[in-house]
């Protein structure tokens, strides 16, 4: 977020719009403030980083943060007000769904020491194919009054 | 395949879930070794890690003694070095150790045919 305020930062100094922000725009990811963020600057599994097409990887080490949702995208619109007060309204909005058998993915469930239920993904995916569950999208989002 | 069958195996492995006490992290990260390696004398272990639940990935690990892993996959001893496995940077191609530091080249060629366990490891 702080790397995004500072893009929208100087974006707005230089007479450019700001009124839609995402982290995969080319010239965000282009920009220093984006470079800090990239893999070999940060522990991408310490800190998260962000990723080559704009995603955000989430810190590792955050065993509930990532088993919800360890990579996404963060949107921002923002308005600027007099006194250089920004108003930004961060959004996140993502998929919740499984790959297919043909990815292979198995996510171990552990029951007891010693005792892990291997599922593969394909299962809960397939069920979405015969209609017994959906893939939906799911949004997060907040305001910001910012200097 | 049965519906009925596979409403009522999900439902009952819910239950279980939702009933272990031994169960922390929910889902549990997938960690593999990759290869023991030889540096100035000294042994290192790569890993491979995958996380996630609905969503996996791929992390390379380099440890300088072998860890034992508990049952959520958290290492008893903290990882020299790691590197996230970023598939939308092309297909890996080699796992470079330098200086105790993971780098994963890529290439924009191909398909990924090789499993992430099994590429060329380049040791400078």
């Amino acid at each position: 977020m702080l790397a995004l305020k500072n893009h929208i930062k100087e974006k707005s100094t230089k007479k450019k719009p700001i009124a839609l922000i995402k982290t995969s725009d080319p010239d965000f990811l282009q920009s220093s403030y984006s470079l800090s963020l990239k893999q070999g600057k940060r522990s991408a599994s310490r800190q998260g980083c962000i990723l080559g097409d704009g995603a955000l990887l989430v810190e590792q080490s955050n065993q509930a943060l990532k088993n919800t949702d360890h990579r996404f995208h963060l949107h921002v619109k923002t308005t600027k007000g007099g006194d250089n007060l920004y108003m930004s309204f961060w959004s996140v909005e993502s998929v919740y769904d499984f790959e297919s058998f043909a990815k292979n993915n198995i996510t171990n469930i552990p029951l007891a020491k010693d005792f892990i239920l291997k599922m593969p993904d394909g299962l809960a995916h397939y069920l979405t194919i015969i209609g017994v569950a959906k893939d939906f999208t799911y949004t997060a989002v907040w305001y910001e009054a910012w200097k | 395949m049965n519906i009925k069958l596979l409403v009522l195996f999900f439902s009952l492995m819910l239950s279980v879930i939702a009933c272990s006490s031994e169960n922390e992290c929910f889902v549990a990260d997938a960690v593999t070794q990759v290869k023991k390696i030889n540096i100035k004398g000294g042994e290192y272990f790569i890993y491979l890690r995958i996380a996630g639940f609905n969503k996996k990935e791929s992390f390379y690990e380099l440890y300088g003694s072998e860890p034992k892993f508990d049952l959520c996959g958290k290492s008893d001893t903290l990882a020299i070095s790691d590197t996230h496995i970023d598939s939308t940077e092309g297909i890996v191609e080699q796992l470079v150790v330098d200086d105790l530091k993971l780098t994963v080249v890529y290439t924009k060629n191909g398909t990924q045919d090789t499993d992430y366990k099994n590429i060329p490891i380049k040791i400078k």
